[in-house]
């Protein structure tokens, strides 16, 4: 393969891998501060796309405010979602296995409604790049590309700054490591856990922004890239958001070159093995390998 | 995951079995339509899948998204072999659930998985598996799907749709009582406990991984079976039938009818596979509804539809006991 | 007659935390032997190593003659090591019956296929663990309990399940952690003669107790760690008035210390 393809297709990967990060930090982040594993993340991730599809659809608006847009909506939905839902059986003290169920249960819900709502046909976002690709000596990259890697990145690292930098953030993290002592600290546990439902919510709805405008938006996008993402979480660590933004690449990057080894049927085995593998060999994903633990 | 406790007499459960099987029985004979047959036997062979399902998670806690891909092992071996190769029916028939069996074997170090992760993991293993069923079109006829199965023999006699309907019955009853023959022995209580208390069982001498894995083997062996009735019951099989859509519908089965009822797992079938039958008009709602009652079921922490069955009869037996000794006592002292 | 258990500079850490330092014991067959010492002194992870929900960092632990320092919790627990848990383990959704007679999977045999086909020598069995629970039961003294939830009992009966369902197999060596806890000044009592009669049957015993009557009373030899080390081993007496005994209580301003000072 010449050197100038395969920096084509590493940019393209990493562009996957940057929507892959970005649902899979939200698993990661709920998993952590719930143990669930939100099986209808990947729906959030479709409305966002539908979302914003629905919007620059009646008005013609900046990529950038589509993308706040979308993600305002998902993240509310996801917040909405858990207050309603999750939180009321976590309030009745219903197994966890059973709420996870139920997170199977919206997965098919919204998947269904949103099929009712915006029908089964895939639908394309208006072109908001320009077409003609921008050259960099042999290497042609198209902007849309860049644009989602770039924001999808600045949008990870804009979220571990706020879990660093900010009182909110810091209390968040708390409440996932240990939520008894960070109740006895004032921390409302609540409130945190909803907004990581609003926070997944919308990392996962600026992916479906992203994937929308690359691709098309239809009700079933969620399903299997949900499961690709979580790949992903896991292959860096599950609970780590670091570790969601490093298994995104990587992951990315395994999937836009694997065919050139195995034929393109077979492109969703190599997710899974990976996933199998990762969980049975390295539970802890790669951030478990390169952190000391006891 | 502990599972609400459900009681009824043993005169309810005596009585309940014997009006069920009265009227499967009786279904064929009494309604001749093909049709509904042909969609009573389908219920029936959700069932059979439905119950291993149940074993997973109602009894050892395995929360398992792997069950269409035994589904499909079982059901392309018979297709296959009966098709392809001339094997008769019931050798096929035993062949599909040993191939089930052993691909479940293939799982056996997933088993050490907690909760969530076994079910993502079991997912990955029926996205392959159908990735394989869709791509070996050598084998399986890929996406066009595999035609023209032969009808189920038993030696000389080919199986009518009755005679097919029947069969699925007698596989559904014997796979019934041998689970419920399972269940209450040592060895359910084993799976039972691993399900509460995996360190206690340990500690009770109880080979943990062990057990996990014999319950995946079984419930493997016996979807494979029902997916073999399953390949000469519509003699067609498309890989699309055979993705993680299936495995979630064999979730909803049981989740519906009750984690933790072996008879919960064939009402769910039951209601899964007929239900849509019955609502025609809004078709499109079919799979709102199935995610609606899932949560709602799931919230509700009831043990399904078995649950509110149990919870209605222990209502009205409280009723009935009420009025009963509503009357005055005799031998009362008189002031 | 070789001793039930013999540790060997066993030592098991966490990390930078070594919550048992190099302890080495001998239990005779037929012993009561109590384990004390102050907060964090290493005595349930001392338990957890002896049942084998623990592997040691280092060192050897030799059951019955037999090297099982490596060997699998069940395996352990077939070979007649039962144990209680300081938290308890029940099988709450359970029936009290029910949670008994797990405690006989270990020496029985029944597997699916037996299940499936009901012959004659399962049959025989499932009647074995079911009159084996129900004496279990009657020893513990909670017969009328049987096809109660284990949920549903009052605390004290909860404990006592736990014994039960650990004694149902007769093992050669019962490991009790903090069996009085909780319990009131009769119920601990009554705890003291049960495990008085456990003994009586030829079961090794060793328990970790909180409960310094209760240790006092109803071992025969006690062995006291500090620190996770072995700070002091003897009869009742002479740990009573063990003056380094005294100073790991009273040293830490523990109210066990008084305890043990009036003890």
């Amino acid at each position: 393969m010449q050197p100038s393809q395969l920096v084509e297709l590493a940019v393209g990967g990493f562009a996957t891998g940057a929507i892959y990060g970005l649902i899979g930090l939200g698993f990661s982040m709920i998993i952590r501060s719930t143990g669930i594993l939100h099986f209808a993340q990947g729906e959030i991730m479709m409305l966002g796309a539908m979302f914003g599809w629905m919007v620059v659809a009646w008005i013609p608006l900046s990529f950038v405010v589509v993308l706040l847009i979308g993600m305002l909506f998902s993240g509310l939905a996801s917040a909405l979602i858990y207050l309603v839902v999750y939180r009321a059986m976590q309030v009745r003290d219903i197994p966890l296995m059973n709420i996870v169920i139920a997170t199977i249960g919206m997965s098919i819900l919204l998947q269904n409604v949103s099929m009712l709502i915006w029908g089964s046909e895939p639908m394309s976002y208006p072109k908001f790049f320009a077409v003609e690709t921008y050259r960099m000596g042999p290497v042609h990259i198209s902007p849309q590309v860049l644009w989602v890697f770039a924001l999808g990145f600045g949008l990870m690292i804009l979220l571990q700054a706020f879990l660093a930098f900010t009182r909110t953030g810091i209390a968040l993290q708390a409440a996932a490591q240990d939520p008894e002592t960070a109740q006895l600290m004032g921390v409302d546990l609540t409130r945190s856990t909803a907004l990581t439902f609003l926070i997944s919510g919308m990392m996962a709805g600026a992916a479906g922004v992203l994937l929308g405008s690359m691709f098309f938006a239809s009700f079933n996008m969620g399903f299997i890239i949900g499961i690709k993402a979580f790949v992903a979480a896991t292959l860096g660590g599950v609970g780590s958001i670091g570790g969601a933004m490093l298994g995104g690449l990587i992951f990315g990057l395994i999937e836009t070159f694997s065919p050139q080894w195995i034929s393109s049927g077979y492109r969703d085995a190599v997710g899974m093995t990976l996933l199998i593998l990762i969980l049975l060999a390295l539970p802890g994903g790669l951030v478990g390998l390169f952190s000391r633990r006891s | 995951m502990a599972t609400r406790r459900v009681d009824f007499s043993a005169t309810e459960i005596l009585v309940g079995r014997a009006v069920a099987l009265a009227i499967l029985i009786a279904a064929p004979l009494v309604n001749g339509q093909l049709y509904f047959i042909h969609v009573m036997a389908l219920a029936m062979i959700a069932a059979i899948s439905a119950l291993g399902m149940q074993l997973l998670l109602g009894f050892s806690g395995q929360l398992s998204m792997g069950q269409a891909a035994f589904f499909g092992i079982g059901a392309y071996t018979s297709g296959i072999l009966t098709k392809n190769f001339g094997v008769p029916f019931l050798v096929a028939f035993v062949i599909s659930g040993l191939a089930a069996a052993i691909s479940s074997l293939t799982l056996a170090p997933i088993t050490r998985l907690r909760g969530v992760y076994l079910a993502i993991a079991t997912l990955g293993f029926t996205i392959i598996v159908s990735l394989v069923l869709r791509n070996e079109e050598w084998l399986t006829g890929g996406s066009f799907g595999l035609m023209a199965i032969p009808r189920p023999s038993v030696g000389p006699l080919v199986l009518s749709e009755k005679g097919i309907y029947f069969l699925c019955l007698l596989v559904l009853v014997f796979v019934y009582v041998a689970f419920n023959r399972l269940v209450d022995s040592r060895f359910g209580r084993a799976l039972q406990a691993i399900m509460l208390d995996e360190v206690a069982a340990r500690s009770s001498g109880i080979n943990v991984t062990l057990y996990k894995s014999k319950c995946f083997v079984i419930a493997a062996l016996v979807t494979g079976f029902a997916g073999c009735l399953f390949a000469h019951h519509s003699r067609y099989l498309n890989p699309d039938d055979f993705s993680f859509w299936k495995s979630i519908e064999i979730l909803i089965m049981v989740a519906v009818g009750g984690i933790g009822s072996m008879a919960g797992a064939i009402i769910g079938a039951f209601v899964v596979v007929l239900l849509p039958e019955y609502l025609r008009a809004v078709e499109e709602w079919r799979l709102v509804i199935f995610g609606a009652l899932l949560i709602l079921f799931m919230g509700l922490g009831q043990s399904g539809i078995v649950g509110l069955i149990s919870l209605t009869l222990f209502r009205a037996r409280a009723a009935l006991r009420k009025r009963a000794h509503g009357l005055p006592r005799s031998g009362s002292v008189s002031p | 007659m070789k001793p039930v258990l013999e540790l060997i500079d066993v030592t098991r850490r966490f990390g930078g935390l070594t919550a048992v330092n190099t302890v080495s014991t001998c239990v005779p067959v037929g012993e009561v032997r109590g384990i004390i010492g102050p907060n964090g002194a290493g005595k349930t992870t001392l338990l957890n190593l002896i049942g084998g929900q623990l592997r040691p960092s280092s060192g050897q632990i030799i059951f019955d003659g037999a090297d099982v320092t490596g060997q699998r919790t069940d395996i352990r627990a077939s070979k007649g090591i039962s144990r209680t848990f300081q938290n308890l383990k029940l099988f709450r959704d359970m029936t009290v019956l029910k949670n008994v007679m797990i405690g006989l999977h270990g020496g029985t045999y029944a597997e699916a296929m037996q299940a499936l086909l009901r012959n004659p020598r399962q049959r025989r069995e499932e009647d074995y663990i079911l009159q084996n629970s129900r004496r279990a039961l009657k020893t513990v003294g909670l017969e009328g309990y049987e096809s109660q939830l284990a949920a549903s009992l009052a605390y004290g009966h909860r404990r006592l399940l736990e014994i039960a369902r650990a004694i149902v197999s007769s093992p050669k060596l019962l490991l009790l952690d903090e069996p009085a806890a909780g319990l009131n000044i009769r119920e601990a009592a009554n705890l003291v003669q049960l495990i008085q009669q456990i003994s009586a049957r030829g079961i090794t015993e060793i328990l970790v107790e909180h409960h310094i009557d209760v240790v006092m009373t109803a071992c025969q030899r006690i062995t006291v760690l500090n620190y996770g080390r072995l700070l002091a081993e003897g009869s009742p007496e002479e740990i009573r008035n063990h003056p380094d005994v005294i100073e790991a209580y009273l040293g830490r301003g523990d109210i066990h210390a008084q305890v043990m000072a009036n003890a």
